[in-house]
């Protein structure tokens, strides 16, 4: 498969799989498995809130670890009060690797009827990335390239997205605001696939 | 109401049954003086209910003589071969005490003998079981109907900020070049 070209707003569910309906079915396939869902709540709502969890923007996760970067700690200390300062700064290669722990409940009457607890691991390897920041803080990364491990998991170890490695090549800025007229541009180019 | 036929016994049985399924939270309050033999109206309806079973029997006894009248299902005493029907009990005047509205039940008995237009035929009588059947799951239906309040499963999905560390590539070093008058070239390791 070749590179695929997405929004600007790179978010974690994309990293996970490649399409919407690869997601339904992935997770639909260890749902019954899972939880024993009430009458009221479909099959398709159930399989969207878990993917709703998942719905994280890329730039939330790997911005505030940025953040604690020594030199774009001191970029930002230099453009806080600058209005008009933008500085760029190169990141050697690292890893990157995020934990979530989303949770999904069912109430019925306040009476808990499940609770799924969902393990998110994202690994981001950036072999060199460069971080445009202004006014104190990070707005864009990239030209640059990471690859990504992504898996989604019950914690009791159930896997109901299996792991996907793939590179992501960041070919234009990739900016932390999805408003702002430059809209970037990424693309996905998965590496291998193991369950 | 106390005509003492199948249609005033049936528009007191609405009147109960309505009863009922405006008010479900007092039907057990109003059941219980049905069982007692007060005299308000609706135990009055009572009785005339369990009579009409009473007459069904009645068409089981066998008789030898086939009579026309057995063709209607007719659940009346008058299936006997007497040619004379003589009925147990006349029709009793409409009194304003309670007792009159037990008449219906022994108006049946000579509605088919003596073929009076005041007495009931059985048609009509099936027309108040079914009436009372219907207003009963009427009745039921809205008692049920007002016993479930549930309201609809809510899912809740909550999200964390997770957990980042960074790992830098090892060896990691930055490069940093000054040009000037003597290049100076330094290799440090991250911080």
């Amino acid at each position: 498969m070749g590179p695929t070209t997405v929004g600007p707003a790179l978010s974690v569910r994309q990293l996970l799989v490649d399409s919407p309906q690869s997601a339904k079915e992935q997770v639909g396939k260890h749902l019954d498995a899972l939880v024993k869902l009430p009458l009221g709540i479909s099959r398709d709502q159930a399989i969207e809130a878990i993917l709703g969890l998942v719905d994280i923007p890329l730039a939330d996760v790997i911005f505030p670890a940025w953040e604690q970067y020594n030199d774009v700690r001191r970029a930002m200390a230099e453009t806080r009060h600058q209005p008009g300062g933008v500085r760029q700064v190169r990141v050697a290669g690292h890893t990157l690797k995020s934990t979530h722990h989303p949770t999904l409940e069912c109430d019925l009457d306040g009476n808990q009827l499940f609770l799924l607890e969902l393990e998110l691991d994202l690994s981001l390897h950036f072999a060199g990335v460069v971080i445009t920041i202004a006014r104190g803080e990070i707005m864009a990364i990239g030209p640059g390239d990471a690859t990504v491990i992504a898996s989604l998991k019950t914690t009791k170890g159930v896997t109901l997205i299996p792991e996907r490695q793939l590179i992501v090549l960041f070919s234009e800025p990739v900016t932390q605001r999805p408003a702002t007229p430059n809209t970037a541009t990424v693309r996905l180019t998965p590496v291998a696939r193991s369950s | 109401m106390c005509k003492q036929s199948p249609a005033s016994v049936c528009f007191a049985l609405m009147l109960l049954f309505t009863c009922v399924a405006v008010a479900p939270t007092t039907v057990a309050a109003q059941q219980q003086p049905t069982r007692t033999p007060a005299p308000t109206p609706t135990l009055q309806c009572r009785p005339a209910f369990t009579d009409v079973v009473v007459v069904v029997q009645c068409t089981r006894t066998p008789t030898p003589k086939p009579s026309p009248q057995r063709t209607t299902p007719s659940p009346t005493p008058t299936l006997t071969p007497s040619p004379t029907p003589t009925p147990r009990r006349s029709p009793a005047p409409v009194t304003p005490s309670p007792t009159t509205l037990v008449a219906p039940v022994t108006v049946t008995p000579s509605s088919t003998a003596g073929g009076s237009n005041q007495q009931p035929s059985s048609f009509e009588w099936n027309l108040a079981v079914i009436a009372i059947l219907v207003l009963g799951a009427f009745a039921l239906t809205r008692v049920m109907r007002r016993e479930v309040p549930h309201a609809p499963p809510q899912l809740k999905a909550v999200r964390d900020r997770g957990h980042q560390t960074i790992q830098l590539d090892q060896p990691a070093i930055v490069f940093h070049a000054q040009f000037g008058s003597g290049d100076q070239f330094q290799w440090d390791q991250q911080p």
